[in-house]
Order: C-alpha cells, then sequence, then structure tokens
C-alpha cells in the first residue's frame, strides 16, 4: 500500500492499515483485530479501538483492554520520495 | 356453536409452530426471488442503495424477505422448544434427528449470510467475525472457511451457499420432517397477511455510515457479548457445537437426564436472552456501558424496527440509477434534489465526501421528509462535531483537542468566578463549563457569562456575526461568500414550497476573519473592540451624538473610537498571531487563557533571529496549512514559537530578518525588532512589551452583584428563560493606560498589564438565606491588545499612580526642607470594605494590608500579584528623578545605561530623593 507521507500525529485509518505516529515516528499496523479480525477503525484518545467488542490498543500495538490478547500485527514501513510504503 | 375464542385457540393447537415457520419459510424464498433481479452481489450495498432509492417494489420485497426470515428462525427456534417440552423427539428416528439438529445451524447460516450479502459496515464485520471463528475449528476450519465464505472480499460464493445450498438443504430438511413444504393454506394466508403488513411499515435494516456502533444480527448481539467476554474467542464454539450435541443426545437420554439437560438448554436461553438486551439497551460506542437514560442520547440503540412505510406512488420515472452518486461505496440520493450546489471549498464538496457524511439524514429516500429526516441542518456544534467533522475520516483529532481548549471549557472564567463567591479556595484548578451546578457562583455564570462557549449551538442558518456565540466548528470555519449571502437571503425569505432549493452553500475553510471572532471577544476583556480601537460606553443608542466616533454594535453597545491597535493598523488579523494549536488547543486541559496562549512579541520582534523550522520538518498540522496556503516551497524556514514549539507558518525567516503573511490578507509585513530604548541597560528588563507599548485598557470600577428572585432571566447553559437571575450593576467603564503588575512563570518574573477585573461586592444572601455579602479587590493579567508603537513615556509609569497601582488621581512629589515626599490625593473615594480608593489595587501607604488590617489577596492568579513595596520604592525613585530631569536629558539617559543604585551614588547634593530611599 502506497500514501503520501502526511501524516498526522496520532492514530491514522487506511483500511486495513493503521499508522501510528508519535514525534516523527510512525508504525504500521494491520487493522485487523487480533480477537476476532474485524477492522479496527475507532481511536479513543490516540488509542485504536476494535468496534466489534471493545478491544483497545496502546500505539505500539499492544493490548491494553481485551478481550484481544495479541498485540496488532506489525507491518514493514518505509518512505520513499514523499509516500510511505507498507508491506501489508 | 364454537365460540370465537375457541376457535381462535383451537386454531394455534391444531397448527404446529412448525408449520407457521414452513410458511414463513416459504414466504423468504419466493420474496428472495423477487429482491435476487435488482440485487447485486458484485456491489450489494449500491444495489441496496439503489433499490431503496428508486424501487419500492423491491423495497416491499426486501422487506418481505427480512420479516418473514426473522420469523422464520423465531418460530423455528419456538416449534424446537414446542417438541422438546412434549418430548417429541423421541418421536423422530435417529437419523432425521440428526439432520434436524445440523439444520439448526444452517438456519442461523443462512441468516447470517443474509445479514453479510447487505454489504454495509457491520456486515462487513459479521463476515471477518465468522471466517475467523470458522477457521478456528480443528483441523478442517481453514477448508470450511473457503467452502462456505470463499476467498478475500468476494461474497459470490457467499450468495450462492445462501440462495441455493443452504436453502435447499433446509427445503429437504423441511420435507423429511413435516412431509410437506407448502404448508396449510390458512396459515399460509395469515402469515402472508402479517407479513404483508409488517413489509408495509416497517423497513429492513441498513446501516448508514454515520452510525457509530457495530451491532450483529439481533438473534447474534448476546453472542457478541459473549465473545466480548472471551479472551480465546473459539471457546465460544465449544459453547455452540456442546448445545448442538446435548440436542442431538437428549432422545438417547434416559427421561430424567433429558429433562435436566433441556432446562440447561433453557437457562442457557435465558441468559442469552439478558446478553442480547445487555448488548442492545446498554452497549454503547467503544463498547463502553451506558443507560438509556444517561442523559447522553440513545442513539446508540440500534433501531430494529424502522417505522417508515413503503412509498409506492413516488415518481422516479426521470431518475437512472447511474444519475444518482456513489460517495465512497454508498449511494446518496441527495444530490438529485439539490442539484448544482456550489460554494463549497474543495475538501468538502459534496462529490468528494457526500452530504450525508456532515448533515446525516438519510441518503436512501427521494421524499423529502424521509430524506430530511434525521438530518443535522447545522453541522459542526460540539454536541454532534463527532458525528460529522470528527468522524474517523475527517477530524477526529482536531474536535477531542477542541473539547478541551479554553473556548470550550471557560475553565478560568469558572475559576475566579468561584473564587470570588468562596466557593472554591483555588485559582488553578481546572473546570468545565459543562460541569456548572445551581450555586451561587454557577447561577452568576450561567445568568451572565457562559454563553460564550464553543459548546453552546448555533441553532440558526447564515453567517456569524457580531451576535454569535459558540457554535463549535462553525464559530472559525463557517463561511458565506457574497453569492451564498445571497442565496441565503433569498431562501429565508422566500415563501412555501415553491421556493428552490438555495443553490450556494456555505463554505467550511481556513479563510477565518476577526469577524469570527469578533462576537464572544468583544465581551469579558473586549480585546476584539479593543484591538480595533474601539472601547465600551455606558451611554445608550438613544442618546449617540451624531459623530462617527461613535459604533453601535449589533446588540445596541454603544463604542467609542480610541486608539487602534497598530498590528490592525498595519492590517494583521487576530489568526496572523494566534495559530491553530493555540484556537484549537493542543490536547492540553489549561486553567487560564496565558497558558493556553503561546505567541509571544519577541517571536516576531526579535533581537536576534529566533529557531527556525524547515518545511520538511513542519509538524502534520502546520505543514497541510502551508500547503493550502500555497506556502510550501521546500527551501522555506519558517521562524518557531519560543514557547509553543510550533513553527509560525506564516513568517519567512532568512538570515537575520523575516516576513510575515497575512493569512486572509497575503499582505507581506516586514518584521522589526525591539527599539533601541527596550533593549538598553537593565533596568527594564523584566517589563513585557505590552507594559510599555500598550496604549489604553478597558477598566470596570464599582460593580454590585444582587440575585433578583423576580427579575426575568435566562439560562445560558440550557437555553432557556427563567424566573430570577443574578444582576449586575456596574460602575463606571473607564479606558487608560494601564496598570502594571509582577507575572511569575517558569521564565522567570514579568511585569505586564493589569486591569481591575474583579472589584466587586456580591450580596449572596440575595441567592442563598444563610450566605452573606462579600466584597473583593482584585486584579487580573491582560494583554489588551491596543499596542501602539511609541511605548510610553518615563513618567507614564514612574509618576503615574495608575500604573503603579494607587488608582486615579495626584500623585506629587513634594521637596520641603531638603526632604523629599510623595504625596497621593485619589479621584475616587475609599471604599467602605477596605478603605482604599474604588480604583485602587493597592494602597499608597506601602503596606499590604487594607485599612482593616486584612492581607490583600491581590489577583486573579496565584502568581500574579502588584509591586511590593520595594518595587514601588524604586518606581518612585525614578518618578522622583523626573520630576527635575527631563526623560531625554543626559541624566535619565546614563541612569538607564548603568546600575541605578550605583548611579544614584554619583548624584549631587541638590538632589533631593524621597524620604523611603536608604542609600546601600
Amino acid at each position: 500500500m502506497k500514501i503520501r507521507d502526511d501524516i498526522p500525529e496520532g492514530v491514522s485509518f487506511f483500511d486495513e492499515v493503521i499508522i501510528c505516529k508519535k514525534s516523527d515516528e510512525e508504525k504500521a499496523f494491520s487493522a485487523k483485530c487480533t480477537h476476532l479480525g474485524c477492522i479496527i477503525n475507532r481511536e479513543i484518545d490516540g488509542e485504536p479501538v476494535c468496534p466489534c467488542h471493545g478491544s483497545r490498543f496502546d500505539i505500539n500495538g499492544e493490548p491494553v483492554r481485551g478481550p484481544a490478547r495479541k498485540r496488532l500485527k506489525q507491518l514493514e514501513l518505509k518512505k520513499q520520495n514523499g509516500s510511505i510504503i507498507i508491506k501489508v | 356453536m364454537i365460540n370465537k375464542q375457541g376457535s381462535i385457540s383451537s386454531f394455534f393447537i391444531r397448527n404446529t409452530y412448525g408449520l407457521f415457520a414452513v410458511s414463513f419459510f416459504l414466504i423468504t424464498v419466493v420474496s428472495g426471488i423477487f429482491l435476487a433481479i435488482p440485487y447485486d452481489v458484485a456491489s450489494p450495498f449500491e444495489s441496496i442503495g439503489t433499490i431503496l432509492i428508486m424501487n419500492p417494489f423491491a423495497v416491499f420485497f426486501r422487506n418481505m424477505h427480512y420479516w418473514s426470515a426473522q420469523l422464520f428462525l423465531i418460530f423455528t427456534l419456538l416449534h424446537i422448544w414446542d417438541h422438546l417440552k412434549k418430548s417429541g423427539e423421541k418421536k423422530v428416528k435417529s437419523g432425521v434427528w440428526f439432520r434436524l439438529t445440523i439444520s439448526v445451524l444452517v438456519v442461523f447460516f443462512v441468516m447470517i449470510t443474509g445479514f453479510i450479502l447487505k454489504g454495509d459496515g457491520d456486515a462487513v464485520q459479521a463476515r471477518l467475525i465468522m471466517k475467523s471463528l470458522m477457521s478456528k475449528i480443528p483441523f478442517m476450519g481453514d477448508l470450511l472457511t473457503f467452502s462456505l465464505l470463499g476467498k478475500g472480499d468476494d461474497l459470490q460464493l457467499i450468495y450462492v451457499h445462501h440462495i441455493a445450498t443452504a436453502t435447499i438443504f433446509l427445503v429437504f430438511i423441511i420435507f423429511e420432517h413435516s412431509k410437506t413444504i407448502w404448508g396449510r393454506t390458512l396459515i399460509f394466508i395469515y402469515t402472508l397477511i402479517l407479513i404483508s403488513v409488517l413489509s408495509f411499515f416497517f423497513q429492513a435494516p441498513l446501516q448508514t455510515e454515520t452510525a457509530n456502533v457495530m451491532k450483529g444480527p439481533w438473534y447474534f448481539v448476546g453472542f457478541q457479548e459473549i465473545l466480548h467476554r472471551l479472551t480465546y474467542p473459539g471457546l465460544s464454539l465449544i459453547i455452540v457445537f456442546g448445545l448442538l450435541l446435548l440436542l442431538y443426545l437428549i432422545p438417547q437420554m434416559r427421561e430424567k437426564n433429558s429433562q435436566i439437560f433441556k432446562k440447561i438448554i433453557l437457562y442457557t436461553f435465558y441468559i442469552y436472552v439478558v446478553l442480547t438486551i445487555t448488548g442492545y439497551f446498554f452497549r454503547g460506542e467503544n463498547w463502553e456501558l451506558r443507560t438509556p437514560w444517561d442523559g447522553k442520547g440513545t442513539d446508540y440503540i440500534v433501531n430494529v424496527f424502522n417505522p417508515e412505510p413503503v412509498l409506492f406512488g413516488e415518481d422516479v420515472t426521470d431518475i437512472r440509477s447511474e444519475d444518482i452518486p456513489s460517495i465512497n461505496g454508498r449511494k446518496e440520493s441527495c444530490m438529485i434534489c439539490h442539484k448544482n450546489i456550489e460554494g463549497f471549498s474543495p475538501a468538502h464538496n459534496p462529490k468528494a465526501i457526500g452530504c450525508v457524511s456532515c448533515h446525516g439524514g438519510n441518503s436512501f429516500s427521494l421524499n423529502k421528509e424521509r430524506a430530511h429526516k434525521g438530518m443535522v441542518v447545522i453541522p459542526g456544534n460540539m454536541a454532534d462535531a463527532d458525528k460529522s467533522c470528527g468522524t474517523t475520516k475527517c477530524h477526529p483529532v482536531i474536535t477531542e483537542r477542541v473539547n478541551k481548549t479554553l473556548m470550550n471549557t471557560l475553565s478560568g472564567m469558572i475559576t475566579v468566578d468561584r473564587y470570588v463567591f468562596g466557593e472554591s479556595d483555588s485559582l488553578s484548578i481546572l473546570n468545565n463549563v459543562h460541569h456548572l451546578g445551581n450555586s451561587a457562583a454557577d447561577e452568576h455564570l450561567r445568568n451572565l457569562c457562559v454563553i460564550c462557549h464553543l459548546g453552546n449551538p448555533k441553532a440558526e442558518t447564515g453567517p456569524i456575526s457580531e451576535l454569535s456565540r459558540g457554535g463549535g466548528c462553525n464559530a472559525c470555519h463557517l463561511n458565506y461568500n457574497e453569492k451564498a449571502l445571497l442565496a441565503h437571503s433569498e431562501y429565508q425569505n422566500g415563501k412555501g414550497d415553491d421556493m428552490p432549493n438555495p443553490v450556494v452553500h456555505s463554505s467550511l475553510s481556513l479563510n477565518i476573519t476577526n469577524e469570527h471572532c469578533f462576537g464572544c471577544h468583544s465581551r469579558s476583556g473586549r480585546i476584539s473592540t479593543n484591538y480595533e480601537g474601539w472601547h465600551e460606553t455606558e451611554i445608550t443608542k438613544e442618546d449617540i451624538p451624531d459623530s462617527s466616533e461613535f459604533r453601535i454594535l449589533e446588540d445596541y453597545r454603544v463604542f467609542v473610537k480610541m486608539t487602534e491597535d497598530v498590528h490592525h493598523k498595519a492590517g494583521l488579523d487576530c489568526i496572523d498571531c494566534h495559530n491553530s494549536y493555540e484556537i484549537m488547543g493542543d490536547g492540553n486541559l489549561y486553567a487560564h487563557e496565558e497558558q493556553q496562549v503561546k505567541i509571544r512579541c519577541e517571536d516576531c520582534h526579535f533581537e536576534k533571529m529566533p529557531e527556525t523550522v524547515s518545511y520538511d520538518k513542519l509538524d502534520y498540522e502546520s505543514r497541510k496549512i502551508a500547503d493550502l496556503k500555497g506556502w510550501n516551497n521546500k527551501n522555506s524556514k519558517y521562524i518557531k514559537g519560543k514557547e509553543s514549539g510550533i513553527a509560525l507558518i506564516n513568517t519567512l525567516a532568512d538570515g537575520n530578518s523575516a516576513l510575515m503573511v497575512g493569512k486572509n490578507s497575503g499582505k507581506v509585513f516586514s518584521l522589526n525588532g525591539p527599539g533601541e530604548k527596550c533593549t538598553r541597560g537593565s533596568g527594564h528588563k523584566d517589563l513585557s512589551c505590552s507594559a510599555c507599548h500598550t496604549a489604553w485598557a478597558p477598566r470596570c470600577i464599582g460593580c454590585h452583584n444582587v440575585y433578583e428572585q423576580q427579575t426575568d432571566g435566562y439560562d445560558m447553559l440550557t437555553d432557556k428563560l427563567k424566573k430570577g437571575t443574578w444582576v449586575e450593576y456596574s460602575g463606571d467603564f473607564l479606558a487608560m493606560q494601564p496598570t502594571l503588575g509582577v507575572f511569575e512563570d517558569r521564565n522567570g518574573e514579568n511585569v505586564k498589564p493589569a486591569v481591575p477585573g474583579m472589584i466587586l461586592s456580591i450580596d449572596k444572601g440575595s441567592y442563598s438565606k444563610d450566605e452573606g455579602y462579600l466584597f473583593h479587590r482584585l486584579y487580573a493579567p491582560a494583554e489588551p491588545h491596543t499596542i501602539v508603537k511609541e511605548g510610553g513615556n518615563c513618567k507614564s509609569c514612574h509618576n503615574n499612580p495608575v500604573a503603579i497601582g494607587y488608582g486615579e488621581g495626584k500623585l506629587v512629589y513634594e521637596i520641603a526642607n531638603g526632604r523629599g515626599k510623595w504625596n497621593f490625593i485619589s479621584k475616587y473615594r475609599n471604599n467602605e470594605n477596605d478603605g482604599l480608593p474604588e480604583d485602587a489595587w493597592i494602597p499608597f501607604d506601602f503596606s499590604n494590608t487594607d485599612f482593616y488590617g486584612n492581607i490583600f489577596s491581590h489577583s486573579t492568579r496565584e502568581n500574579f500579584r502588584p509591586f511590593t513595596t520595594e518595587e514601588q520604592q524604586r518606581i518612585l525613585t525614578v518618578g522622583a528623578c523626573l520630576t527635575c530631569h527631563e526623560e531625554d536629558s543626559e541624566v535619565m539617559h546614563e541612569s538607564l545605561n548603568s546600575d541605578f543604585r550605583s548611579y544614584l551614588k554619583s548624584i549631587g547634593d541638590e538632589c533631593v530623593l524621597p524620604d523611603f530611599y536608604k542609600a546601600e
């Protein structure tokens, strides 16, 4: 997936990818909740929240509230010519 | 003769739930055939949208298909229970019972695939859950998932199983079990009538994009609750298969055991019902627990029944499905009626984001009333900003920040008011206008102050005006150009339904003018009017002299012309200095305005170039604004605010000089450094720029507050008229050079303007009988926004009783018999409460107690104070010199250049310093 290198601080959602940005550092995660595979598309206070069963994750993808117990799958991210390329 | 009751009850005795289930199944199948014609599995959500907009007959069949399916499920479960209750399972052959047990699973499969085939947001998530659960079945999970659900997002295989595989299986099972597929004619007629009535009046559900909760179908909401509690969701399959196994084994058990296990199934069902109720009525957005009576609304409760009769009479002959725009995979009918509407900023054009994403409503109808049902005419108010501006796809982080900004919380205003009313002893705590109660202070705020918060909704269409207060995102971003104003005016003045829809829409943009700020900031410190050089008077509009020196605002307050701020004169707008992080907040909660406002004079008026930020190092928001404004030269460097650390995006730094560009005007301003006087010597190093350069500040003194039980009042928070209100009887409205005070923060001490924020009395007993009378004398730190290029002269501080804090009057230095003494005669009489002149901050006698020996509480901040005795004396010592020496004299210049106390050691014998001066 290729998106413009133009991501705000906090959590951004791009279909099946979540990008968490803090202090210019970006991390990409699969938006599929590790509980039952729902697409995470909501956030509270800068933390992604799954709408299906309420699992909540921090910006490092670690679960902070269940029922999910595994961290989000981190995706490879690289920047190139003003774009962010994520290996989905 | 058989009575009516007997015939009805015997009808239900003779006809089992199973026969009803068969009839409902038949209706489901036949209605499904009709529905399959317009349905497109390749783009399911769009095709259903088109059906809803254009094809009322297809809508009717869709409703029939839905309601008959739900009732088929219900009556199937009732039939199973009926069999178990009567031990009917013992009469069924084991092979048949086995297939019936499997068919329970198939029934739920056909139901959930029907839910998935809607293609809306809930459906997508349901499919993912089902796929994930199925794949957890040992050994054959993945194969089963692939065989039943297909690959990726393609719904083709699911569709085939729904309309063919599972349906055919159920036909065989029904026939094998009940020996009929047609049921009984009378039952069929009754069920058909019931379904037809239901289908006519109640719509099958379809999730809208603006829905904030994800709910599965009603029969799986309880299962969702179970999954929420299971860290290992595969355990839920054990529960499901366990129950099925139990069901299968029941006929083989002894009677006593089978009764026990039937009860287990029954109690499991009861628990499931409780979980379903919990999931429906007590589970809100982001899986938070809610109650329907928590005062936050009930829109989180998904409406299973959508009471909207099918409209067969709508004329859609002129419309083709390709004419209906598809926005992000969803059909929107809005633009069919609202054709050619223009005026939007590019990012908010309905071709990009549709209409529903801002306005809500029903995008699946061409009927005016239906389409506008639930529509938000004015989106962007704080109450619904999270559903419009602040949705995940738009500006979620910004709406969260704005919730915390002082313009929304009014923290400082509330803190000071409660302090003054004696309801709090802290001037530093955080408060929020949305948490006001009904104490004396809170009632005072409700009656007089809190209309100016962003949470106050904009209730009428039209531009932001002098009278506007609040309005959420609209307060700053809403704009009407000339065409939009004209269109709005024509629409407002139009009559009846003949009036065409307005074709020019207001825009949401970065064009934030002073007019946006004006309304709210013409109250309290009056900085918007000060900035333009207008001072509020007590003159009424009827008594206004015939002169261009006066201005009447839309609320009939009369202002007189004063010196305008030099920045306003040059053409700078408010937002040229105050950036998005100051106004929308930076995500932090602040107690007072000077904490949230980070811009400093020296950011632009620097001696030495401050730190700069290059374009590629800009934060996201700054870069976005720079891009939108066209200030995105890759080689650009922007001044970095010292306090904020954020780039001033409308500056351009080059070497040791910089320019500023007006964000709205595009005008270019050169940024000049401080004058030579400002930086010479060390005597004035602790003065803020505004201490010298403020031309004037409003001063209100002598205010009395009383609660009048019988006077009509208004609660600004609830927007309701009421009986009884706090009334403020104000004293003089003055305008003059401000008093000065000392502000202390992590950067050290800083002298800045102060205004008499609270010289007031409160008759608290008028509100509550147990309370008494209060008096306060508190000054507040201020930035009056009346900056002039030439700072005040020396005497304007050193010989000015107002500046030092004594109030207006005659401050004279008298020398007699070789002794120097300052004398002060106040203009105002002494206040009986503390013995100080009405407008003073501190007494002239260098004490820090009032007439009755009470220590002064000083100001509305814990870190802001008047001059100490020593500071006053130092100021007046210089003032003493100025009574003889001209400001421009060599003596005074020398005194500024050197250490003043050392300089005084070299003065001649003819110089008479004040009595209080003691040489070191």
